[in-house]
């Protein structure tokens, strides 16, 4: 195998499948390296066509992960701790971090080919305009060096590709796209919705946009991707390709080019930097089961591995020309790491449609976008938060918790209850500085890398809004129609676990000036041109919308743009 | 050990005259791995005395407790192991204590109400009365297991290959209908 390559694209989810197909499709020689095990599409680690009763032990993670305090991080974050789809996830007793004891840090990660693209939620947003210009406003973090309009027609380019459902909804916070058709909403969510846009001006609920093919076209069946079949299991894995992941999407495209070499199960560990050309030159290779170091060289190489990982490597980049890790000129490496975090929402029952029912498991839900942009003075914190969330109606069942045996116990079991309606805070982290990833100064992993060393919390500003979201919260449903609502938000003296939404980002910054960011406009380190950065490492600031969809565009972009400068000879 | 018990539980004796040495088989004629026959025997009641067969299946109709069996074998750990054999030592010893006889001896008009008095206690806000260890923790793995059976889940549909969210419940059992695999 050549150790020489055009391009190293360093991860495989969601940015990392991104940067290998433009690259590929721009005639660059390009290497994935990904640090898990290889997939195939469809895999035979999909469960996708497991009913409930066929599944492994009914979907229950083996007790014996307890026993051995294995998955704990994953099994606090509750819902994904499932059996099927376990196998996506990572165990940090295999692959350990480090917080402080008092702070617990929540990172959640996919080691195999595709990584999280596998399990990601699929929301897909684009940010607005008054997300990209945060930062400058209200003086928080490094301001963005782009803008909405730099980023729009690379929106246009990623949805176009991966397929994103959803309506054209006019709002000029959240700018539509280039969408699929919208999923229904269910009769309760539009009953609510109708209420909510009827008495608020600035509140709007609509249906979330996925990346799950409501339809397909040209550029989805061409790869062998199908319709989504709204099983609404797609963490399993979908062996229709219906929703969009590296495995069923960008990575085959870059395959058809002829131009792609995957290497799985390799732990990139650094890149190595000539301080006398200023280039990255190799990125260092640990094989993940003999250990074996090799080198690989490349002309630019993208840094796609997620925003801690990434930070991660170029902290443990060290030499003693960059002896604070490399692209740390600023001193900001490893800063300004964020999350979306909830802790506030509400529910209640949505009456008057007992008569009326849902066939199929809707790969999304409703969305109500950040509508607290600029209001800093009237409701005393930056920023904002969004909710999603939506109804359902089920049939009751008995879980035996309750009292109750016999026939008596299974009365009523089977009846449909009437509709719930709930939904949950998406807010707005600002940027802090000493929110931080560092090296741990003595831990190290099986390959004798420094663990990551992760020291985050939220401050007043997020409390105020999380005490501000319950409020909104019910006062949304009540003027959606809902009765018997029900609020809860986290107490002001809990810990709230940052990165429990698994939308980390920052860590290396984008920013106009090489003193105060790691990035430039194009997401070229500022002290390396060759070397990019465009996962959730890169993001100045977190918004409220889920990220991954701007990931897409920012890698595209700078994919471009690194092949632009290829063929200039600038790099 | 009670046959009429056995039978009402699904289990059937694998040979006759030798009862409790031999393995238990279910009407499927898959043998017990995990729990031996008289354990097998109060566990599988017990199932049928907390979910019966009414107009609905019950946990004999889903085999509740042989797959209860396959995740003792492959699922369950240590804590789990302890409390169900906790909680069959206490039930016999209550037995013993309130009816002097073995649980499975007992009528079932009697081990029905018995039951009831157990489950009454155990979720009762008064926990320092409650008489059988661990009885949650089983009722909450047999509801599971049967809940989420194949027989329990009648109109379950694995692919519905679209999503409609206002419609009748005529066009939605003819959905189900449809798709249903």
């Amino acid at each position: 195998m050549s150790t020489d390559f055009d391009a190293i694209v360093v991860g495989s989810g969601i940015s990392g499948g991104w940067a290998a197909k433009e690259l590929c499709e721009q005639g660059l020689k390009t290497l994935v390296l990904e640090r898990g095990r290889h997939l195939d599409h469809p895999s035979s680690e999909y469960t996708d066509f497991q009913a409930p009763w066929d599944m492994e032990h009914r979907g229950m993670v083996p007790e014996l992960y307890d026993e051995q305090g294995r998955y704990l991080m994953l099994k606090r974050k509750g819902w994904t701790y499932r059996n099927e789809f376990i196998q996506f996830f990572v165990d940090e007793k295999d692959h350990p971090y480090s917080y402080p004891e008092d702070r617990p840090f929540m990172w959640t990660r996919g080691y195999q080919l595709g990584g999280r693209s596998l399990t990601w939620a699929r929301q897909s947003y684009r940010w607005g305009p008054k997300d990209f210009e945060a930062n400058a406003k209200d003086g928080h973090g490094v301001d963005w060096p782009i803008r909405y309009d730099d980023l729009a027609p690379w929106y246009d380019h990623v949805e176009a590709f991966a397929g994103i459902s959803g309506a054209q909804d006019g709002l000029p916070d959240l700018p539509d796209g280039d969408f699929l058709k919208p999923w229904e909403m269910s009769c309760a969510e539009d009953f609510v919705s109708a209420n909510i846009n009827q008495n608020f001006d600035d509140r709007h609920m609509i249906i979330g946009r996925c990346a799950n093919l409501s339809e397909t076209r040209d550029v989805h069946t061409s790869l062998g991707r199908g319709t989504c079949q709204s099983r609404n299991y797609c963490m399993r894995g979908c062996s229709y390709g219906a929703y969009f992941s590296s495995l069923s999407a960008t990575l085959p495209a870059a395959e058809r080019t002829g131009n792609l070499t995957v290497m799985a199960d390799a732990i990139v560990s650094e890149v190595v930097f000539d301080p006398e050309t200023k280039r990255a030159t190799h990125v260092k290779v640990i094989d993940y089961h003999t250990k074996e170091e090799r080198l690989f060289s490349a002309r630019v190489i993208f840094l796609n591995a997620s925003a801690i990982a990434s930070t991660h490597i170029l902290l443990n980049s060290r030499s003693e020309t960059t002896p604070n890790g490399l692209a740390n000129s600023s001193g900001q490496l490893g800063n300004y790491i964020m999350d979306h975090f909830g802790h506030a929402g509400a529910n209640g029952t949505v009456p008057g449609f007992d008569d009326r029912f849902e066939f199929g498991r809707k790969p999304t839900g409703i969305y109500i976008p950040n509508y607290r942009h600029d209001r800093r003075e009237e409701q005393g914190f930056h920023r904002g938060f969004g909710f999603q969330g939506g109804a359902r109606r089920s049939r009751s069942t008995h879980s035996g918790t309750r009292a109750g045996i016999g026939a008596e116990a299974k009365s009523g079991v089977g009846d449909w209850q009437t509709w719930s309606f709930g939904i949950g805070m998406f807010g707005e982290m600002l940027p802090y500085a000493d929110n931080t990833v560092r090296l741990h100064p003595t831990k190290t992993d099986a390959w004798g890398i420094p663990l990551a060393h992760l020291d985050c919390h939220i401050r007043e500003n997020e409390r105020k809004m999380i005490r501000q979201a319950e409020i909104d919260a019910v006062e949304l449903l009540t003027a959606g129609g809902c009765t018997n609502i029900a609020s809860a938000r986290t107490p002001d003296d809990e810990h709230v676990l940052v990165g429990g939404k698994t939308h980390e980002m920052g860590g290396a910054c984008m920013g106009h000036d090489p003193s105060t960011s790691v990035l430039n406009a194009w997401n070229q380190t500022h002290d390396a041109a060759n070397l990019f950065v465009t996962d959730g490492a890169c993001m100045s600031s977190c918004g409220t919308a889920n990220p991954s969809l701007t990931y897409m565009a920012l890698t595209a972009r700078a994919a471009r743009h690194a092949v632009e400068l290829l063929k200039e000879g600038q790099l | 050990m009670n046959a009429g018990v056995l039978a009402t539980a699904g289990i059937v004796l694998s040979a006759c005259g030798r009862g409790e040495d031999l393995p238990l088989e279910t009407t499927l004629g898959t043998s017990f791995e995990y729990f031996p026959p008289h354990q097998a025997a109060i566990l599988s009641d017990v199932a049928d005395m907390l979910i019966p067969q009414t107009e609905t299946v019950g946990a004999a109709d889903t085999e509740t407790i042989l797959y209860l069996d396959q995740l003792m074998l492959k699922w369950a750990g240590e804590r789990t192991k302890l409390e169900i054999e906790d909680f069959i030592d206490s039930l016999e010893a209550e037995a013993l204590a309130r009816y002097q006889s073995n649980y499975l001896n007992m009528p079932e008009d009697k081990r029905k109400e018995f039951l009831q008095e157990i489950d009454a206690a155990s979720f009762s806000e008064n926990l320092d009365t409650v008489p059988v260890k661990s009885y949650r923790r089983v009722k909450w793995l047999i509801f599971h297991i049967h809940y989420t059976s194949e027989a329990a889940n009648p109109d379950f549909v694995l692919i519905p290959g679209q999503y409609t969210g206002n419609v009748s419940e005529a066009d939605y059992l003819a959905l189900v209908d449809e798709n249903r695999y």
